[in-house]
């Protein structure tokens, strides 16, 4: 009873700020309706029982990446109420999601005639979704997946690095000998 | 037991614990007060009531009855959803902390003096405690002044920088017990003083000292307090977030800050002081019940909070940052390392 209302709760929420992402006119509030999303699909991973994933959702992406997207957002200084040309290739764009999502939709819910058929819950543990089966699923499974995930983020760190960094005095005097124009920085 | 019953007593911890804190929350800036007229040798408020015990009644009767401005330039919905938002997760943050042992009523025993004992524990703690950031950066921004967004920026670049060494100061503590439940946390620091995660010799000492420095530091930056109150620096930028709120939103604000000073004093008792645990295992010790160690480890956390304000001078921003990644990160990162070690260490030679 709690469980299904909470379910409903989270469905909605996840629902109502998903839509508000995409219709939201001001990027903050489109950016923050996000940050509510995650924290409404966490509610949905809690009633699966993985607590750790839900936390780890709200850790990382509503805590993490969205603070820095809004970061960026407040700096951004941006014009309100820009008008949006509907022009024929976005007419084409949105007609095409909407058949393809009605589609997707059909295809899911053809059964819906016949009454919804879930599939048979598996039994699961009281370990499962636990940071502890996370943890040995991921250090013995999915060890080589793992793995190759840590090179890319390393690769991505050494990238950004790269790019923040103050340009070398040296590279700037060559710049500035072949260049007509002498640079600042 | 039903369902009824369960929810039952959990209310009445809910009520015990919620009731408890706030009380302690309404005297907190008074006895604050009063600690920093010490340190500053004067008498701090004297005058409503005895030594002025009421002084936290008159200041919340002012407040109440003040105006309630929303400035014209301000988004009005995230203006009034900010101050909210920070008391949510400030409060939210008290339903996983371990206060005590299982406590008895009238005969009837109630578990633990805690409301609910999650699994995920103390990433409870870091969710909330992330999403707590939205509120100070929403308060900036949406007030539509340029201070209160400095303000807001500030606190987030602040309190985003400070969470990782603040994560990875407790990552230790975690390694060590293997799990990542508060109770169990607490169970595993039974038996004196030396068995406490800041001193315990399961990993020589110098691991557990490292991280509670480490784990306070971080708390500090991420409570906004001196010496880490850049957000709200008073010299430059007026208030801060809160330049442009009044009244009830402005009490909001500081009610969360208070609550979350106990929330962050209550983390570090917790992982490293021992939590509920009295500080020797002998008669005259364990008699007292686990609540008052718990209370009483929080308060000296407290006093330490307000002695520091007392004492020290705010930072410059760039020094905030290059403390946090060029010096607190790579400390944090190292201590694990040196944790594990330890714990390898102390497994081997089966201590």
């Amino acid at each position: 009873m709690a469980a299904t209302l909470f379910f409903w709760l989270c469905a909605f929420l996840a629902f109502f700020f998903g839509l508000g992402v995409i219709v939201a006119r001001n990027p903050m509030h489109s950016a923050l309706s996000l940050v509510m999303t995650f924290v409404a699909s966490a509610g949905l991973f809690l009633l699966l029982h993985a607590e750790f994933l839900a936390w780890i959702l709200i850790i990382v992406y509503s805590g993490a990446v969205m603070v820095l997207m809004i970061f960026v957002i407040s700096l951004l200084n941006l014009q309100r109420d820009e008008p949006i040309e509907f022009t024929a290739a976005r007419r084409w764009g949105v007609a095409f999601v909407v058949v393809f999502a009605a589609a997707l939709l059909i295809y899911l819910f053809r059964d819906a005639s016949v009454g919804f058929t879930y599939p048979p819950k598996p039994a699961i543990s009281a370990e499962w979704g636990s940071a502890k089966a996370i943890a040995t699923d991921l250090f013995t499974r999915y060890l080589l997946p793992f793995e190759l995930a840590s090179v890319l983020l390393t690769a991505a760190v050494i990238g950004a690095v790269v790019i923040a960094r103050k340009p070398d005095p040296n590279e700037i005097n060559g710049m500035e000998s072949t260049g007509e124009e002498p640079s600042n920085q | 037991m039903t369902e009824l019953s369960l929810a039952i007593y959990a209310a009445v911890r809910i009520g015990v614990i919620f009731s408890a804190v706030m009380t302690v929350v309404a005297f907190l800036p008074w006895i604050e007060r009063k600690l920093i007229g010490r340190f500053q040798q004067r008498f701090g408020p004297y005058r409503v009531g005895p030594h002025g015990i009421l002084q936290p009644i008159a200041d919340s009767i002012k407040l109440v009855f003040k105006e309630d401005i929303i400035p014209n330039n301000a988004d009005r919905v995230l203006f009034v959803l900010a101050p909210t938002l920070a008391l949510i997760t400030a409060v939210m943050n008290l339903a996983v902390i371990p206060f005590g042992p299982t406590f008895e009523l009238f005969g009837i025993s109630f578990g633990a003096v805690q409301v609910a004992d999650v699994n995920v524990g103390i990433l409870y703690i870091f969710g909330f405690a992330s999403l707590g950031v939205y509120s100070l950066f929403l308060a900036g921004w949406s007030s539509g002044n340029k201070y209160s967004l400095l303000g807001g920026l500030r606190s987030s670049a602040q309190m985003f920088s400070y969470e990782l060494s603040l994560g990875l100061s407790v990552v230790t503590v975690l390694m060590a017990v293997g799990d990542f439940k508060l109770s169990e946390i607490v169970l595993s620091q039974e038996g004196g003083f030396w068995n406490w995660w800041i001193v315990s010799p399961k990993w020589f000492v110098i691991p557990g000292l490292l991280g509670f420095f480490l784990l306070l530091v971080s708390a500090f930056a991420e409570t906004n307090r001196l010496p880490f109150d850049l957000p709200e620096a008073e010299t430059e930028l007026v208030a801060g977030y809160h330049t442009e709120y009044s009244s009830m939103k402005f009490a909001m604000f500081f009610m969360a800050e208070y609550i979350n000073m106990i929330v962050a004093s209550s983390i570090v008792t917790t992982l490293f002081l021992g939590g509920w645990h009295a500080p020797l295992p002998y008669e005259p010790f364990v008699l007292a019940p686990g609540w008052m160690w718990f209370a009483a480890k929080v308060f000296v956390l407290l006093f330490l909070f307000i002695w520091v304000r007392a004492t020290l001078p705010r930072f410059r921003y760039d020094q905030l940052m290059n403390f946090g990644w060029k010096f607190m990160l790579p400390l944090a990162l190292f201590n694990i390392f040196l944790a594990a070690c330890c714990l390898l260490l102390a497994d081997r030679f089966a201590l």
